[in-house]
């Protein structure tokens, strides 16, 4: 094998920068003793209330980050908007997840979990009683920039050639935006212009991710479209057994801890339609042995959307129910404190909106 | 003295990074992906390592890699031919347009793109890891007996492809 031999000397080593900051970043995390918030070192503009920080690498930004303690960060991973540590939540979280995604795939993914995180904001908002309407506009007003930049990123992806990736992408947002439409749909008109919104940008995705399948179907039966096939029939398969095991779990806990009605209906619905995920399953593993490879990738999909779907509203549900006590427990503490929380969470997030939009919050060029 | 997890982890970074890398780039055939999973390959490492122990540092950080390589490799659609010469090329450092090097490169990527991904794998940790199949075995969680008879299969395969 003269020839892989050359190959080898062909690719060469990983970029010497690179391979420094990687090792940078990966010093950190262990100097952090948590290996799961891996600090990014690359360069991202750093446009936020944090912009005394614009000139330094994000590098600095973590060493600031390790000196306030993980803490800081971990608590802001719980706050809502309106809270003060909000803006930790959107300008360092965030972003230094974001900084760590090099491929077009990995920052989809990120994006989507950016809108889906608007969302579970918006909900959970309601459930502690603290949605006051700047603090809605904030939200809206984010979920809208990161949902577009989804759309990007799918077409981005579609363009370079990776339609599998993009209609994967497309699927999953599809599926979280129709699980949180449903979760929406009981604050009646609180949220009705977010509701607008999603709708919009569900009815978009879904059709990019219907023109993706249709270029996916029409593919030819090569040994790489059998394994694409396969190997995601596989995901769904291993999706779908997990997602039977989290209902599960949560049915047998709904007995033991707090009874909400919501949730158990939640828990009831997704099982139905983990049922009907599995059937279409079943369908694609025939087509797959029909040789009829980019059907058999789509029905998977599909079923995978499904499966998504069921679980995403039971976990949304499970965070609302999960803030409702929290504010029923802050209730019983500060009953004659209510009367002002309104006005000083509008106060806050309007300041954070109008830094974060006035800054270009989610639009770094990377 | 007896040599403490953080200055394993980092010497075996120092060590073995590079041929990591190396490795999923020829499974995922992209310079980025490859470097987000030689960093995502390590930190599950360094993970592990917090709890367990690790005989084989290298050996565990292909099997990791592999791992995460699996899943998405699968996933992919099949490659284009230009965009990896361009971007190969880029990994290459090479400066000039050398004709040679590029015919090179695309006679060998058109060969390794007629393999399934399973296949894919065994070649590039025997021709360019350098393992045995005793190793691969260890790391694939395949038998020593099986991954030769594969790797035989898939090696005629591309001996095949490139006499064409």
């Amino acid at each position: 094998m003269i020839i892989l031999e050359k190959i080898k000397k062909l690719v060469g080593a990983i970029k010497f920068e690179r391979k420094v900051e990687i090792r940078r970043r990966l010093l950190a995390s262990i100097e952090n003793q948590d290996a799961r918030n891996v600090p990014a070192v690359r360069h991202i503009k750093q446009r936020s209330l944090f912009s005394f920080l614009k000139p330094m690498p994000i590098f600095a930004v973590l060493v600031i980050v390790s000196l306030l303690g993980g803490g800081v960060s971990l608590a802001a991973e719980q706050s809502l908007p309106g809270d003060a540590l909000h803006a930790v939540k959107l300008n360092i979280n965030e972003k230094v997840v974001k900084a760590l995604s090099f491929s077009e795939k990995g920052k989809a993914n990120w994006d989507t979990r950016l809108a889906e995180r608007r969302l579970e904001e918006i909900s959970e908002l309601v459930a502690a009683g603290k949605l006051s309407s700047s603090t809605q506009a904030l939200v809206e007003e984010l979920f809208r920039d990161y949902a577009e930049k989804v759309q990007e990123r799918i077409a981005k992806m579609e363009k370079g050639g990776a339609v599998k990736d993009a209609e994967e992408i497309a699927s999953r947002f599809e599926s979280s935006l129709r699980a949180h439409e449903r979760v929406l749909e009981k604050f009646n008109s609180k949220v009705e212009k977010l509701k607008q919104k999603l709708g919009e940008a569900e009815s978009r995705v879904a059709q990019a991710r219907k023109n993706l399948e249709n270029a996916i179907k029409s593919a030819t039966s090569t040994p790489e479209n059998q394994s694409a096939a396969e190997g995601k029939i596989k995901a769904a398969s291993n999706f779908l057994d997990s997602t039977r095991k989290y209902l599960e779990n949560r049915k047998e806990k709904l007995g033991t801890g707090t009874t909400s009605p919501e949730l158990a209906e939640a828990i009831k619905k997704a099982e139905e339609k983990l049922v009907g995920a599995e059937k279409i399953l079943a369908e694609a593993e025939t087509k797959l042995l029909e040789g009829k490879y980019g059907e058999a990738f789509v029905l998977a999909s599909k079923s995978m959307r499904a499966a998504q779907e069921a679980r995403l509203s039971v976990v949304i549900e499970m965070k609302i129910l999960k803030r409702a006590d929290d504010h029923d427990d802050e209730d019983e503490e500060n009953e004659n404190d209510g009367d002002e929380e309104d006005d000083d969470h509008a106060t806050t997030s309007a300041n954070i909106l109008e830094k974060v939009r006035g800054k270009g919050h989610g639009r770094d060029k990377d | 003295m007896s040599v403490t997890p953080k200055e394993l982890f980092l010497s075996a970074y120092d060590r073995y990074a590079d041929a990591i890398y190396k490795h999923c780039f020829f499974r995922v055939f992209s310079r980025a992906r490859a470097e987000e999973l030689v960093q995502e390959a390590y930190l599950k490492t360094w993970q592990y390592l917090q709890t367990g122990k690790i005989e084989n540092i290298r050996a565990f950080l292909y099997k990791v890699a592999n791992n995460l390589i699996v899943d998405e490799s699968r996933k992919r659609k099949g490659v284009s031919l230009d965009k990896l010469i361009e971007e190969g090329w880029e990994i290459a450092g090479s400066r000039e347009n050398d004709q040679r090097l590029k015919a090179e490169f695309r006679e060998v990527m058109d060969g390794l793109k007629i393999l399934k991904p399973e296949e894919r794998e065994l070649i590039i940790m025997r021709y360019v890891d350098n393992f045995g199949p005793k190793e691969i075995a260890e790391i694939t969680g395949n038998s020593a007996n099986g991954v030769s008879v594969k790797l035989s299969r898939a090696t005629e395969k591309l001996r095949k492809s490139f006499n064409k």
